[in-house]
């Protein structure tokens, strides 16, 4: 967890100077806190779980499997394409979603460029894709398809804010915790 | 006037892209959604510039411009990606790229890129000679 750590801060660091150029300015980052939390707990921690929320998921690795995903709801949505777009994006469902997508894109890379620099190996991700769905629907997809074994995943508390108003967004990492950081380690030390 | 095509499966970036440069004259030949798509448009289009995204679905950046540089090794290709690590860089000069671009880019990084590209100093307004 320790080498996971160190790379997501650093990552999530990186990602901040960049997501206030991308949104002009407008949009600051900050990570409060990243610890090991069950997945049974997500939903209780965001809160919403009546609610239809947007996530961006994106695969960092295959092998062994690491997906980051972001979570905001309706309403932070809003606020993140306005702010970068102007309020006409908002009637455009492709456009706003390809707003979210590169937003997901910049901290999910910036995760993974922080781990190829550790692993000294490079990493190809996937395409962040968006998704719209209830925030229990959204991980029991992601864990399905992946079939994770691990009950644990990452929190990445990021302290969104557009204009300095707090938005609610947040983050997490999927991963098996011991098979990827034996991996990580192994191929550190073998690079 | 000199013509681009923009590879990228991101609508935004598309529309950044294209934002930064069309005041400069540029025309905007295509845009293409994927690395399959890109190489057709490169093909039927032979643009002066293409602008290049690495992570897309069909095929990644990097494949895309092998098949470009196979096909005009005079192919003047800016790659502009989220992943900044040094391995993608080196393979992309070592496959001829003309300039990488990490994003987010600000409108002068691109348009630098670009004037690196073409070997050319481009200004607002102004077109540029058809190479």
């Amino acid at each position: 967890m320790d080498t996971i750590s160190k790379n997501l801060i650093q990552g999530v660091k990186e990602a901040s100077d960049k997501l206030y150029s991308f949104s002009q300015n407008h949009i600051t980052l900050d990570s409060n806190r990243i610890q090991l939390i069950p997945i049974t707990e997500v939903s209780s921690l965001f809160g919403e779980e009546e609610q239809v929320v947007y996530g961006v998921v994106m695969t960092l690795l295959e092998q062994p499997p690491i997906q980051y995903v972001m979570i905001m709801t309706k309403k932070s949505r809003e606020k993140i394409v306005e702010s970068i777009y102007g309020k006409d994006a908002l009637e455009q469902d492709e456009l706003a979603d390809s707003i979210l997508q590169e937003l997901g894109n910049i901290l999910g890379s910036s995760i993974a460029n922080r781990l190829s620099r550790y692993i000294k190996r490079p990493i190809m991700t996937s395409t962040p894709h968006v998704l719209s769905d209830l925030l229990g629907a959204i991980f029991n997809s992601i864990i399905s398809e992946r079939e994770y074994v691990d009950d644990n995943l990452v929190f990445i508390d990021i302290a969104l804010k557009v204009d300095n108003i707090p938005i609610k967004c947040t983050s997490f990492l999927l991963f098996d915790e011991d098979i990827t950081n034996k991996l990580l380690s192994e191929v550190a030390e073998s690079s | 006037m000199s013509t681009v095509l923009i590879v990228d499966d991101a609508l935004f970036m598309r529309k950044m892209i294209r934002s930064a440069l069309e005041p400069l004259g540029f025309d905007i030949i295509g845009e293409a959604k994927n690395g399959k798509e890109g190489i057709e448009m490169f093909n039927q289009y032979r643009p002066d510039l293409t602008t290049l995204d690495i992570v897309m679905p069909e095929l990644d950046g990097l494949e895309v411009l092998k098949e470009i540089r196979k096909g005009d090794s005079e192919a003047k290709v800016v790659m502009i990606t989220a992943l900044d690590q040094r391995e993608s860089m080196v393979k992309a000069m070592k496959l001829g790229v003309s300039d990488f671009v990490v994003k987010p880019f600000d409108e002068d990084r691109i348009i630098s890129a670009a004037e690196k590209a073409l070997g050319k100093k481009l200004n607002k307004g102004e077109c540029c000679e058809k190479s």
